[in-house]
């Protein structure tokens, strides 16, 4: 039983690793190199950009119509996915409570004039633009 | 009994916010800080406290979310916890906020320290409509829990008891601390890791499973430490293979796995241990949030709280000033009266007591600006300030929270100003704004300023002027934080992810504290640096003595002495230097008296005006007399002005920037020689087109 719970929850990894390189759109992409090579830090998750897959309609709408940076996320209730680029923010943001799957509020986004205000785990946060722009969020579908 | 004979070290850990140096002060009500702005404690900071025949000495160390090495915070208070061997460890939570807490405990009791819970902001945890089950609490964590609330305070005496009561008990020494299961994949690399470990003699004075989870977490000095080790090829090895085989295994890197497990523990405590109760009462917090950090308001929120501390600074200060100013006038007339001695009294009532005494006079404006400012920190509108300010600093190349070290330099004082830029993580951003921090218009520099502007300028004129050299200090500030961001430190400014503590009304124990403690820098300086050097420039000025010849009238004999003087010399050789941007041998001597503190330029120019008495001028106060000498116009008092307000910073500012700047002489060099090019350049063009065109010759 222990063994096939592996099984699955390999599978599920690759699925969630898959999809994570699969959302993230081509400006976060170009965003992140541009940064790594300024700031020569090349710590980064390079991730993959990849074309819609071909005949998967539904699927290539649902990954543009509820996923989103969370730059780019009206004030709603979302499910963490990924954050990406160097360690030292990914780290932060980890011991923050920004754990991949954890749900989050968006309260208030001003972004990019401004910054973004979430609420996770109970407590308010308040991102720069460039922090939001490095996490990408689910809709939460209720 | 054994542990107690000796005095007990108690260390207190917590978050950021969380209300530990609120506790540790009132345990021992020593010079310490309280804040919500991140960072308030960045060194550890002790305090002695006698309690039942016991000294007790308490350590704050600085608030963090996470016992990894990414910033310098996290740095003290770990090797504080594993090479300071402390009796006791506290551990602050607050209550309101447990999970994150909590999420800092899984990794203190993976240390292997004794560990005590204090668990405060009860109230506010009630006001949320839930309830903590403390006994339950303690039994699940295996740690003893001491409740407190935020606001009423704790009961010392209560609290101090509870420690001593533990450590008498001995319920530490066989403490079993609840740790987190990270299951059965995580513990055999654990396993194998912590083997490893043992074998190599350096690296197994450390507790061995907090070292292999901090490897497997990727932590830079625990990887560092092993690096150093000598079996340091198996270990990395292993480890290699360890963290590759949970990605493959989880799917998600080691240090994510690892973080999931941990606040899944801190989550299956809550879930016993909290209880809904009630039902949450409105959040004020959230209400005010809506339009401090509003889009279109926030940033006009903000200026008006400035204003409001400028104002609150002024209009109370008023009256202390003017009883300071009368004071040191009596004092000054006092004491002259009972020196006989010309030499003696003219050094003790010039000298020290007019240098010293221009200090003082402007303490109550830097302590009551102190009271504001720490009043708005605690209240923790100063975290949202920084996350509304951060897009414009950004724009300069500054980070968000570089808006308070200058904040408190404006009328404050850049030494505190520059001791505040802790509280910035990146290097870089932290050097730019200590750069940038002397420009601003310091206490020091209001007299120099408000002496200019009352001479040449008419009293309707005068206040605009004011305000026109507080503006163009900002614009020279962001100016300068800009170019540096563009040439020496490349980059852009560190990410900003900042907590928003909610709203509370801060202490007055706490506030008065914190006043204090920024405002004794600034007096400390006063009673040393200032009072050496006025002491000193007034000998410069006195000897060597002129040689008498009795045909000379009383003026022309003090005109004498002041070429004669060491002080008249030196301006001389450096007047021609400064003859460009319109400046005589008087004012380069008070400019290089400022070195030493800026508001001594003000008592130099006095000093030499009150020597040198012109024909012309029977007037007695200083302002007057610049007005009607013939060697100023306003042209060169507004040069005179701007090269004061970017020359190079004072000498109590340059020794902390040099401390702060990890004593580097490059960065020194740069702020010494640099803003004095700075000001010689920008005084020469404003003087020579003003020269040129002819305004206020």
């Amino acid at each position: 039983m222990k063994q096939y719970m592996g099984v699955l929850r390999y599978i599920y990894g690759c699925l969630h690793r898959y999809l994570a390189k699969f959302y993230c759109c081509k400006d976060i992409y170009r965003h992140n190199i541009h940064r790594s090579i300024e700031g020569k830090s090349f710590d980064c998750n390079h991730f993959r950009v990849h074309e819609p897959i071909h005949g998967f309609d539904s699927f290539n709408k649902d990954i543009v119509d509820n996923f989103t940076k969370l730059s780019c996320a009206n004030p709603g209730k979302y499910k963490l996915l990924v954050t990406y680029c160097d360690r030292k923010l990914k780290y932060r943001l980890l011991e923050m409570g920004f754990i991949p799957g954890e749900g989050l509020t968006v309260i208030s986004n001003s972004a990019p004039n401004g910054g973004v205000m979430i609420k996770i785990k109970g407590a308010k946060i308040a991102l720069s633009n460039e922090v939001a722009d490095k996490i990408l969020v689910r809709e939460k579908i209720n | 009994m054994s542990i107690l004979e000796r005095d007990i070290i108690v260390a207190l850990v917590g978050n950021p916010n969380s209300g530990k140096s609120t506790i540790f002060n009132s345990l021992t009500e020593a010079n310490q800080s309280v804040g919500n702005y991140p960072g308030v404690t960045v060194e550890k900071k002790e305090g002695l406290k006698n309690h039942r025949g016991y000294s007790i000495n308490f350590i704050d160390l600085p608030g963090t979310y996470s016992l990894s090495a990414y910033s310098d915070d996290e740095i003290v208070a770990r090797d504080f916890l594993i090479n300071g061997k402390p009796d006791i460890v506290i551990n602050v939570i607050d209550a309101s906020n447990i999970e994150r807490n909590l999420y800092l405990f899984t990794q203190i009791a993976e240390l292997n320290v004794p560990i005590m819970i204090v668990l405060n902001m009860i109230d506010i945890l009630k006001l949320q409509g839930k309830t903590i089950d403390k006994e339950t609490m303690s039994n699940l964590l295996g740690v003893p829990i001491f409740a407190a609330s935020a606001n009423k305070g704790i009961g010392i005496t209560s609290l101090l008891d509870y420690i001593v009561n533990v450590l008498e008990e001995g319920k530490l020494k066989k403490q079993m601390i609840a740790k987190v299961d990270y299951g059965e994949n995580i513990k055999e690399e654990i396993d194998k890791l912590e083997k490893l470990i043992l074998k190599d003699s350096q690296l197994s004075k450390f507790p061995k499973s907090w070292l292999s989870i901090k490897l497997l977490d990727n932590d830079p000095l625990a990887l560092k430490l092993v690096c150093e080790a000598k079996k340091k090829s198996v270990i990395l090895s292993q480890l290699e293979r360890s963290r590759s085989h949970i990605k493959e295994h989880f799917g998600k890197e080691a240090e994510i796995e690892i973080a999931d497990k941990r606040y899944g523990f801190a989550n299956s405590v809550i879930k016993t241990v909290v209880k809904k109760t009630g039902k949450k009462k409105a959040d004020i917090s959230e209400i005010i949030d809506n339009f401090v950090l509003n889009r279109y308001l926030g940033i006009p929120i903000f200026v008006l709280i400035m204003y409001i501390i400028f104002k609150f600074a002024f209009v109370f200060s008023e009256p202390v000033i003017n009883v300071f100013e009368m004071f040191f006038e009596w004092l000054g007339n006092i004491v002259g009266s009972i020196i006989s001695e010309e030499s003696t009294r003219s050094l003790v009532v010039d000298g020290m007591i007019g240098g010293v005494g221009g200090i003082l006079g402007l303490f109550p404006l830097i302590l009551f600006m102190f009271f504001a400012i720490a009043f708005f920190e605690d209240s923790g509108y100063m975290a949202r300030a920084a996350f509304v300010m951060d897009k414009v600093m950004n724009r300069f190349g500054l980070h968000g929270k570089s808006f308070l070290p200058l904040m408190i330099s404006i009328n404050g004082c850049a030494v505190p100003g520059i001791l505040a830029t802790r509280t910035l993580d990146s290097k870089r951003d932290r050097l730019i704004t200590m750069f940038v921090v002397p420009f601003m218009v310091c206490g020091a520099k209001i007299p120099v300023f408000a002496l200019i502007t009352g001479a040449f300028f008419s009293s309707k004129n005068q206040a605009s002027i004011m305000s026109f050299v507080y503006v163009l200090s900002v614009i020279i500030a962001f100016v300068t934080a800009k170019l540096l961001s563009t040439t020496l430190l490349k980059g852009e400014p560190a990410h900003f992810v900042m907590e928003l503590p909610p709203y509370h009304m801060p202490q007055i124990k706490g506030l008065l504290l914190k006043m204090w403690e920024r405002s004794w820098l600034y007096l400390r300086k006063a009673g040393t640096v200032v009072m050496l050097i006025s002491v000193l420039i007034w000998t410069v000025f006195t000897y060597p003595k002129a040689p008498v010849s009795k045909n000379l009238t009383k003026n022309e004999k003090a005109m004498l002495q002041l070429k004669y003087s060491l002080a008249g010399r030196a301006g001389e050789i450096l007047e021609p230097l400064f003859k460009p941007i319109g400046m005589d041998a008087n004012r380069v001597v008070a400019l290089v008296a400022g070195l030493a503190a800026k508001e001594v330029i003000v008592s130099t120019l006095g000093t030499i005006y009150s020597i040198e008495k012109s024909d012309s001028c029977n007037s007695k106060s200083l302002r007057e007399k610049i007005a009607c000498d013939k060697s100023w116009s306003p042209l060169k008092g507004l040069v005179f002005l701007i090269f004061c307000l970017i020359y190079t910073p004072c000498t109590a500012c340059l020794t902390v920037f040099f401390k702060e700047s990890s004593s580097s002489y490059k960065w020194l060099s740069l702020i010494v020689v640099g803003n004095a090019v700075f000001a010689w350049i920008a005084s020469f063009i404003v003087f020579q087109v003003g020269m040129l065109l002819e305004i206020g010759v």
